[in-house]
């Protein structure tokens, strides 16, 4: 495998799984909603790409392909594949239409990610705990088999999907610019994370998730607290599929539904980060991701099937293939249940929310001492 | 005391000190077949301790969560400031300045005793999430305002050098105490305190008390204190109610209510 090919694989990884880790932490870790539908907040970036992103381009592209903007839009669900080809050979020859798609595709995904994290709140106001994480898994179980067979939706086929927009070709070496892309996304996400649970938001919401009651006493509207959550939540994860939808592992090929809804990827991946990093520790959504990124694309994806050798498991009566193929799972099963407990935690624990520094908290006190002995 | 600087609205005027700000108007709430609450008559005066005492399962708690607006009553009206708030839900309650406290104290556990604080405060800008995370500038001079006004009420409740410290680690009196300095960074103006001795050593229920008594008296607030260990409290008191099976049965001043043979009667028998 080429090292450049490697590296931008391993980096868009930590990219995609951070901004998506990051949205969870959000609703889950800060606030306490136990989103185990967050998959279906994921599948709003590939849709946008895959469906509105690429109206956009092949309306672009129309009149090269002698047909008018409004038949080529439509093709983008009655002849997807064939059409999505040709618009992808002349996009790349069209700068300005790419950076509108990137940019649109990224502002769609936030406002209609937190749209249905907002439609989702509404039950998550009413229900708590198991009953509220069961209903979210279902709502994306469900949301999942509607976009399989709603055509307009995710198209005809829905192992195929919907080809996306080739919108980094006109860089001349896609994986590279998009692996920037996502890079740069998670850098901003990140520090816009970072402010949030620092500000007196990130310490409302982990204040709301401590106990309810008790921040209804002292005046805080918690639907309102946990509204707010699902809908920033639900936005990055939308931003994460976004970034999935242009990144090296698709390539300009398709977003189908069944991947962009799959739980094990965009729901349970997320969840064992977020515990493995710290429940409600934006550091730790980033460390996790990292070095899971590290870990599993690059060694295990790699040896996998040089390691399923080296243990000799077919003499233990397990398939070599189908073991290589579960190592993954198994080593991040092994590294969580050893994280745990050696560090309960996880690994950067919970942190206060500093909205001023510590020594400026500690300037005031000896302030007020003085003040007091005056 | 730096914060005794803070203006409690409509509070300044010493005359007004006998106005009833609290009033509960023949409140009556039902758990299936139990009456909690038979027609219950309630005044709290301006500035004023009032005692609220009664055997288990006479009413009392189920009075604190109707008046605070955590459950709703089945008939009757709570009146607060002149405005019928029976309605209401908490949240809007602890606006107009009307804050309670729990029987078992129920801080943030894994909040800091300063960030405990710091989260009462009313009116936050930087509690919008969409702007906080973007631009600082928006919050920050509020916040440092609010961390001035926290840090001196943890000075003057005793918890400052605790600033730090989960408060899930601290003790049950601590906790008390916190609970109090949460009230006073909301504002609050009428507080009422659901058995603040509970569990608390007799050293630190006696200064407790001081602390409320100089809110009492130096601030104007008002407090409706539901209390079991009438001996260590009672000295303190303006007024007291007692009640039993969900209906008031004696009131006035907390020795004739404390000697009332009725009230006397409801203790050894329930």
């Amino acid at each position: 495998m080429n090292v450049e090919v490697l590296l931008e694989e391993i980096i868009s990884f930590i990219g995609i799984y951070y901004i998506l880790t990051a949205g969870l932490n959000v609703k889950a870790g800060m606030t306490g909603i136990p989103d185990f539908g967050h998959a279906m907040f994921f599948a709003v970036g590939g849709i946008v790409v895959g469906n509105l992103s690429a109206r956009i381009a092949a309306a672009a592209a129309a009149s090269q392909l002698h047909v008018s903007a409004w038949q080529a839009v439509k093709m983008v669900i009655s002849n997807n594949t064939e059409l999505m080809a040709r618009v992808n050979e002349i996009l790349p020859h069209m700068p300005g239409v790419s950076i509108i798609i990137i940019l649109f595709s990224v502002i769609a995904a936030l406002i209609l990610g937190g749209l249905l994290g907002w439609l989702a709140s509404y039950p998550a106001l009413r229900l708590r705990g198991d009953y509220l994480a069961i209903m979210l898994l279902a709502a994306s179980e469900g949301t999942r088999i509607f976009a399989m067979y709603y055509k307009p939706l995710m198209g005809k086929t829905p192992t195929v999907g919907l080809t996306v927009p080739n919108a980094f070709g006109f860089t001349g070496n896609a994986g590279l610019w998009s692996t920037i892309f996502i890079l740069i996304l998670a850098l901003l996400v990140y520090i816009y994370a970072e402010r949030l649970y620092h500000s007196p938001s990130g310490r409302l919401f982990r204040a709301v998730r401590d106990d309810e009651a008790s921040a209804e006493a002292i005046g805080k509207d918690i639907a309102k607290v946990r509204r707010d959550a699902m809908i920033i939540g639900s936005a990055l994860a939308a931003l994460a599929g976004v970034a999935y939808s242009f990144s090296p592992w698709i390539a300009g090929s398709s977003v189908a539904a069944i991947s962009i809804f799959d739980r094990v990827l965009w729901t349970f991946w997320p969840w064992a980060l977020m515990i493995l990093g710290g429940m409600s520790s934006n550091k730790g959504a980033a460390l996790s991701s990292v070095i899971l990124g590290a870990l599993l694309i690059g060694p295990i994806r790699i040896y996998k099937n040089d390691i399923a050798a080296a243990l000799h498991v077919e003499s233990l009566g397990i398939d070599p293939g189908n073991f290589a193929n579960a190592l993954e799972y198994i080593l991040v099963a092994a590294l969580i249940i050893i994280v745990l407990f050696v560090k309960p935690k996880g690994l950067i624990p919970e942190y206060p929310s500093r909205t001023v520094s510590k020594d400026e908290v500690k300037a005031t006190i000896d302030k007020i001492a003085r003040e007091r002995a005056a | 005391m730096a914060y005794a600087n803070q203006e409690h609205e409509g509070l300044q005027t010493p005359q007004g000190m006998e106005e009833v700000i609290l009033e509960t108007v023949n409140l009556i709430k039902r758990f299936g077949g139990i009456t909690a609450l038979n027609k219950v008559n309630i005044k709290l005066r301006k500035g004023k301790i009032t005692l609220l005492i009664g055997p288990n399962g006479s009413g009392k708690t189920t009075l604190v969560n109707v008046i605070s607006g955590f459950i709703k009553p089945d008939g009757g009206k709570v009146i607060f400031k002149g405005r019928d708030i029976t309605l209401l839900p908490p949240h809007e309650r602890v606006k107009m300045g009307l804050v309670r406290t729990f029987q078992i104290p129920r801080p943030f556990p894994n909040l800091t005793v300063l960030e405990n604080v710091l989260a009462a405060a009313e009116g936050n800008p930087g509690e919008n999430p969409y702007i906080a995370g973007v631009y600082k500038g928006a919050w920050i001079n509020y916040e440092r305002k609010a961390l001035e006004k926290a840090l001196s009420i943890l000075d003057w409740v005793g918890l400052i050098a605790k600033w730090d410290d989960k408060a899930g680690d601290l003790s049950g009196g601590q906790l008390k105490l916190l609970e109090i300095a949460r009230a006073i960074m909301k504002g609050a103006d009428t507080i009422i305190m659901d058995e603040p001795a509970a569990g608390v050593n007799p050293r630190l229920v006696t200064d407790l008390f001081q602390k409320i008594i100089k809110l009492a008296r130096e601030q104007h607030v008002t407090f409706l204190i539901i209390e079991h260990r009438i001996g260590l409290v009672a000295k303190y008191m303006d007024y007291a109610y007692a009640m039993n099976m969900g209906e008031v049965i004696a009131e006035g001043k907390p020795d004739d209510v404390l000697n009332n043979p009725l009230v006397l009667e409801s203790y050894l028998g329930g």
